[in-house]
């Protein structure tokens, strides 16, 4: 339902659940210039506010709530920036005395977002500060996560848009020219013009809450966003070799889809993939794991709304070329139909399990909220999605891997 | 043969229990209301079991460190070289292992056939089957999953806290092994194991979710209805020195790392340890957890962010508590750690309010946790001591006083020796 032009309230009943889970999620377009400000707030966020100055205070009134859970999350959907607030909280019947826990959790939510902690025209100084350089520190030990590391080059290359490149959580340049005040001004805007959905999944009393959070000071807002993106195709391989101190090897391909979500093609990327890398019966994992034992991790996985599918190995740095031809290989494979019905079955059957399972998680019933309301009619049921899945051919599985193109290759050298 | 019934309120929910003929301990959870039902198979035995011997034999055998996770990997393979991964796929579920120290795990996860998946799961663990070619091929995957560990600087400092604490112990070493180690991995040692730890009574099956009880209790009396004759195994003891000193590493990290860890002076516990190991995690959410003075001055300070991670092990054979962070000031906070840890009595932190609120914190944390099959099932597995069912931790949180927490802290620090390792950036 509306509670202004821009936000949306979404109730998602279910008796599930022990816990309940309200969401605030705002959604702006992914900019290189208020990224790193956005990061720096959504954390400034969970360390306290007016009436909870320090993270002690904050820490304890969350504890007094029986241990309600509060985080800030972001992440990026095609070219619009998501920034959450999630708090989860125990059902009022299962509570040890009787409170109105739904109340005292909305409480909260507003006082972090209309009460931050500020002076004069920025967040507060402090505080800032250490939330900067915990953010900066963090950023520096992303160098640590070898595969982690190696996704966020694989990007770089593959991606030519600048605001694409940067990481969902921005990059070291962009962080240290945030000030207090910059950051302070972008929340504002965040509180202004994002757009915003309100997910509250459990059991609640639906009237109330509405009634509640038509209180919180949002004014109408539109803005316009685009969920969707799609790299322009070229004929020139990007490539990329860095040399690191580390035990194993990394090398990463990226490949352009020219698939939508939910178009015709689709359902049969999603069964491609499973084939390809997906699954433990995949080509990837039964022949260059289990067959040729070259390696321990090894997969793909499919980014569909930014038209991007990745393939991960961590290898032994002699094995480079014979894990790069063996992958294409495996994708030749699929690509020339040499595939089988039986593995067409399995692909199936375990997307239709991961759909179901879906069904059990509170985080993928709001994802699938979230996406009814972006993507409106164009939007897969559950059951559509297993019907689709269902009629997937072959014949289709090798023509959409017709549009797969190598677009980018990245390997990191381990060496001691 | 009837399985036993324990209600709980707070799921509407039944846990049933029952031993079958041949041994096997089965837990059964229903959750109608799930798509998914998730199985758990768990043998006692881990990476810490590296030295045993039959009940009444003369002389200990030791084998090589990972053996216990390398037979992990091994059980996948059946009878005729199929491959259970794939055994599983066909039925359209998912599976996994995991070894522990104490314990390897086998897990299902499926939305349908649950009576297809429970037999394969059964069967997987009652036969094993190696070829030394197969072995030779599972090094090479094996020596990838080691390195990949020994990339993880989070991971290096855990492995060397524990080996500060347990000096020559598997506890020091990767649960995988080292490249070194697993190379003197064979066919007989693979199956000495298997037949030493793998008995029917050894086992404990937990299934939780979408199926129907007698249904599946009636499968598994017919597949595990022969008496097993059961051959008694006993674990060496593991070698207690003295915890090594200040030790420290470089590598390529951002920023120094710490952990400060305390070896209790513990010795062997009896079954019923759960409630000792509650008490104990209370008093060190109270004294260095979230809602700390100690941890708040810290991280107002900026001397530590929110990397700060608490690790209670408390088990039959050893019992140690960790704290990793990453800190610019290793030496300080450490020596801040080790006081507040050694002095917990004198904590500003340690009153009944506090105590209320950790406690509230706790029951919130347990009730969540039961939204995932896996984490209950997982939870269970690991926690079960042979006599008090995890579930009974809401009951067991009221009753816990203030008294007995500091009973605990006494009885696990008094007498402990503490030390520490960092990792300095290169």
């Amino acid at each position: 339902m509306k509670l202004q032009e821009g936000v949306d309230l979404h109730f998602i009943p279910t008796e599930q659940f022990t816990t309940n889970q309200i969401k605030i999620r705002f959604a702006a377009p992914m900019d290189k210039e208020s990224v790193a400000a956005r990061v720096l707030a959504a954390n400034i966020l969970e360390i306290g506010n007016q009436l909870y100055p320090n993270h002690l205070a904050f820490r304890r009134q969350l504890a007094r709530m029986y241990g309600a859970t509060f985080s800030t999350s972001v992440s990026r959907k095609g070219a619009t920036h998501l920034v959450d607030l999630t708090m989860t909280y125990v059902r009022e019947e299962l509570l040890l005395e009787k409170e109105n826990l739904t109340e005292q959790v909305l409480d909260f939510m507003e006082t972090v977002l209309m009460k931050p902690l500020t002076d004069k025209a920025g967040f507060k100084g402090d505080v800032f500060e250490v939330e900067k350089k915990n953010l900066l520190s963090y950023l520096e030990a992303e160098v640590e996560d070898n595969f982690y590391h190696a996704d966020l080059e694989l990007n770089q290359l593959f991606f030519e848009n600048e605001h694409l490149q940067i990481s969902r959580v921005g990059n070291i340049e962009l962080v240290k020219e945030v000030t207090a005040e910059s950051a302070y001004k972008t929340f504002q805007s965040m509180i202004q013009l994002d757009k915003i959905d309100i997910f509250v999944l459990g059991s609640v009393n639906q009237d109330r809450l509405v009634e509640r959070l038509k209180k919180f000071p949002f004014s109408d807002r539109n803005p316009e966003l685009s969920y969707e993106y799609q790299e322009p195709s070229s004929s020139i391989l990007r490539e990329k070799t860095e040399k690191k101190d580390a035990k194993q090897s990394i090398l990463e391909l990226g490949y352009s889809l020219q698939i939508l979500y939910n178009d015709v093609n689709y359902p049969a990327l999603l069964v491609l993939n499973g084939m390809f890398g997906g699954f433990a019966h995949s080509g990837l994992f039964t022949q260059i794991r289990e067959e040729e034992g070259l390696t321990y991790t090894i997969g793909s996985q499919v980014n569909i709304f930014t038209g991007f599918m990745r393939v991960y190995a961590g290898i032994d740095r002699a094995n480079r070329l014979k894990v790069m031809r063996a992958i294409h290989r495996e994708l030749l494979k699929i690509k020339q139909g040499r595939l089988t019905e039986k593995d067409l079955e399995l692909t199936k059957n375990m997307l239709i399990h991961s759909a179901l399972i879906g069904q059990d998680r509170g985080k993928n019933l709001i994802e699938q909220a979230y996406h009814r309301q972006i993507f409106g009619e164009r939007y897969m049921t559950v059951a559509s999605f297993i019907e689709k899945i269902k009629a997937v051919t072959l014949e289709d599985v090798v023509r959409v891997a017709q549009l797969i193109r190598l677009q980018a290759v990245y390997f990191m050298e381990g060496v001691e | 043969m009837t399985l036993q019934e324990q209600k709980i309120p707070y799921l509407k929910a039944t846990l049933y229990s029952g031993v079958l003929p041949n041994g096997l301990s089965v837990f059964l959870l229903p959750r109608p209301s799930f798509h998914e039902t998730y199985g758990l198979m768990t043998t006692n035995f881990g990476a810490a079991h590296t030295t045993f011997k039959k009940a009444g034999a003369e002389t200990f055998s030791s084998y090589p460190a990972g053996i216990a996770h390398f037979l992990e990997h091994k059980l996948f393979e059946g009878e005729e070289g199929q491959d259970y991964l794939q055994e599983f796929s066909k039925i359209g579920a998912d599976t996994n292992a995991y070894t522990s120290f104490y314990q390897t795990s086998y897990l299902f996860s499926t939305t349908e056939q649950v009576d297809k998946a429970v037999n394969l799961l059964v069967e997987m663990l009652q036969s094993a089957h190696f070829s030394q070619d197969s072995i030779e091929k599972e090094k090479g995957i094996i020596q990838q999953e080691i390195e990949m560990y020994e990339d993880d600087p989070d991971y290096r400092l855990y492995r060397e806290i524990l080996a500060s604490l347990y000096p020559q112990t598997p506890l020091g070493e990767d649960i995988a092994g080292t490249v070194e180690s697993i190379s003197e991995i064979d066919v007989e040692s693979l199956q000495q194991h298997f037949t030493a730890f793998y008995q029917p009574s050894q086992l404990t099956l937990f299934l939780t979710g979408n199926f129907d009880v007698s249904e599946i209790w009636q499968i598994l009396e017919r597949k595990n209805a022969r008496q097993v004759d059961k051959v008694e195994i006993e674990c060496k003891e593991l070698p207690i020195l003295p915890v090594l000193p200040h030790r420290k590493l470089t590598l390529e990290v951002a920023s120094p790392k710490l952990a400060v860890g305390l070896r209790s002076k513990g010795g062997l516990l009896e079954r019923d340890f759960y409630h000792y190991k509650v008490c104990l995690s209370l008093l060190f959410s109270m004294i260095l957890g979230w809602t700390s003075e100690t941890y708040q001055d810290l991280y107002e300070a900026g001397k530590i962010d929110s990397s700060f991670s608490l690790n209670l092990e408390v088990r039959p054979e050893y019992q140690f508590f960790v704290v990793t962070v990453d800190t610019m000031e290793p030496i300080l906070v450490s020596k801040i750690l080790r006081e507040a840890i050694r002095k917990f009595e004198a904590s500003k932190d340690l009153h009944q309010d506090h105590l209320d609120l950790v406690k509230k914190e706790a029951y919130g944390d347990f009730i969540r946790g039961l939204n995932s099959l896996e984490a209950t099932a997982s939870h269970f597995i690991a926690e079960y001591d042979g006599k008090t069912s995890p579930f009974d931790l809401p009951d067991m949180l009221q009753e816990i006083s203030l008294a007995d927490v500091i009973e605990a802290g006494k009885r696990f620090i008094e007498g402990g020796e503490l030390t520490d390792f960092i990792i300095f950036p290169k």
